[in-house]
């Protein structure tokens, strides 16, 4: 063990995505501010790749092939133009597109106070049409798990061992429903990522660290926001995302909060048909503020089609 | 489908651009090359055809979008698109294990949802001509590994299990896994330092 920088050990389970979700946290607050780890877990990201090739030969069905050029016929990649516009990177190894690979990505619920939640509706998951019914699938099978579980219920005898039981399936009920919303949010995110409608601005600071990407989708009107080192706004306080347009009043695109580590990645339901020419990220206290109450500490302009 | 790496044809680096750039016939020939061995990844966390290939779809469907946010400087190809098979095969085994657990609650007896990854196989000498240069590197790597530090790299890097759940899988304290893992790796890194990044 190596006693004067123990964080350094933790960089081969990390790469590997094998530390408890606490210590990832951990690490990845450390990370933030250590180059040496940093470098460690970079110098491991090609091997953990690798280790694949071990893997015994299977060979796929022929069809796979011409599933994956239809799905990929569907989506547009994300333009390359939106990503070499000028802009911090925000961390080595930190780029919206691992906040959805491995390890592990907070999800904030949007916006407490200024707008409900995006529905999970069929049509957020049109690029992949194959989830919607995994989901479906998902939750047909969660429904099937309780059903089961309170008919388990109905045959004991003993008192006791019923309560037991109808509280295991209230729980078993909790989790599915948790999985189902992280799945859903999850989707979303992907969904507006693929989307072939889609403005990006990058947020810069106004004077600190923080930094923040946001993926506009005109289609869908969702805005998947992505920040990096941002600390946690203390108690009673929340951030506030708005959309600015040349002779308008900012417009509220809803509240967010960040993780210990610093990261959040959520979506946002935006009005549609805005024309707005600009993003910002003021403190407010919790629940938003109807407008801005104070200077915006990240702001940026849209670029994108 | 063999394909020979030679000065006619693109190296990876310059298809996954391709790709960024909208060139469609860039993700099937980076399928070509490497839909076998994703699929081979997904397989051995999953353990069965049907959800491999939904593994293998999600991780290409998302390399063809995020193609643009490839940087050549900072990894391989290979290792890029292994690491998002990975991913999404992990996804789909979390899922399934917390809908395995739900069942357990009722059945109350253990069940084999938590399948344990397969043993990495020794190399069969007929079989390293088939699966080119890397392969074989990779191999003889982790063949060379002393036996606790493969068997702690395969639960982690084919079974998803974090370093908690290996220690308890085996019986092992925490920080003997935590040894491991970084013995297996490190050795793994200097094994395979010469591997050419395309």
């Amino acid at each position: 063990m190596n006693g004067e920088h123990p964080f350094l050990d933790l960089a081969a389970p990390y790469a590997l995505g094998a530390l408890d979700p606490d210590e990832t946290a951990a690490f990845e607050a450390h990370l933030a501010g250590c180059a040496a780890c940093r470098a460690e877990v970079e110098s491991f990201r090609d091997v953990v790749g690798l280790v694949g090739l071990a893997a015994p030969p299977a060979e796929p069905p022929p069809a796979l092939r011409d599933r994956i050029l239809r799905d990929a016929h569907k989506v547009r990649p994300i333009r390359s133009a939106a990503h070499r516009a000028e802009a911090p990177e925000p961390a080595p190894g930190n780029s919206v597109g691992e906040a959805i690979e491995p390890g592990p990505v907070e999800y904030t619920r949007p916006g407490a106070g200024r707008l409900e939640p995006p529905p999970p509706a069929e049509d957020v998951l049109v690029p992949l049409p194959k989830r919607a019914a995994a989901r479906r699938a998902w939750l047909a099978l969660a429904t099937a798990v309780v059903l089961l579980l309170a008919a388990s219920a109905l045959v004991l005898r003993e008192a006791g061992a019923r309560r037991e039981a109808e509280r295991r399936a209230a729980a078993a009920e909790a989790r599915a429903r948790d999985a189902e919303r992280r799945l859903a949010q999850r989707d979303e995110v992907l969904a507006t990522l693929l989307s072939p409608r889609l403005r990006t601005a990058t947020l810069a600071a106004t004077g600190e660290a923080p930094s923040m990407r946001l993926y506009w989708d005109r289609e869908r009107n969702r805005v998947v926001v992505a920040a990096f080192r941002l600390p946690p706004a203390p108690r009673g306080r929340t951030y506030q995302l708005w959309g600015l347009a040349t002779n308008r009043p900012p417009v509220s695109l809803g509240t967010f909060n960040t993780a210990a580590d610093g990261r959040a990645t959520l979506a946002l339901a935006v009005p549609a048909g805005l024309d707005l020419s600009a993003g910002a990220v003021t403190r407010e206290p919790e629940g938003g503020s109807a407008q801005p109450t104070s200077t915006p500490f990240l702001i940026g302009s849209w670029q994108g089609e | 489908m063999v394909e020979q790496q030679g000065a006619t044809t693109p190296p990876d680096a310059a298809l996954v651009a391709a790709m960024a750039a909208g060139d469609e016939s860039a993700l099937a020939r980076l399928y070509d090359r490497y839909g076998r061995t994703a699929y081979s990844i997904a397989y051995a966390i999953l353990g069965n055809g049907a959800d491999a290939e939904e593994a293998v779809a999600d991780a290409f469907v998302q390399a063809w979008a995020q193609a643009a946010t490839f940087d050549a400087r900072r990894a391989s190809v290979a290792a890029w698109l292994c690491l998002l098979t990975r991913s999404r095969a992990l996804d789909r085994l979390r899922a399934r294990r917390r809908r395995t657990r739900t069942l357990e609650l009722a059945a109350s007896k253990a069940d084999d949802g938590m399948a344990l990854p397969l043993a990495i196989p020794e190399p069969a000498p007929d079989r390293m001509a088939e699966r080119g240069e890397a392969r074989e590197l990779v191999l003889r790597a982790m063949a060379e590994l002393p036996e606790p530090q493969r068997r702690v790299l395969e639960l982690a890097y084919f079974g998803g299990l974090t370093q908690s759940e290996i220690a308890e899988e085996l019986g092992e304290p925490l920080g003997t896994v935590k040894t491991r893992t970084r013995a297996a790796l490190e050795k793994l890194r200097g094994a395979l330092a010469a591997y050419p990044g395309s």
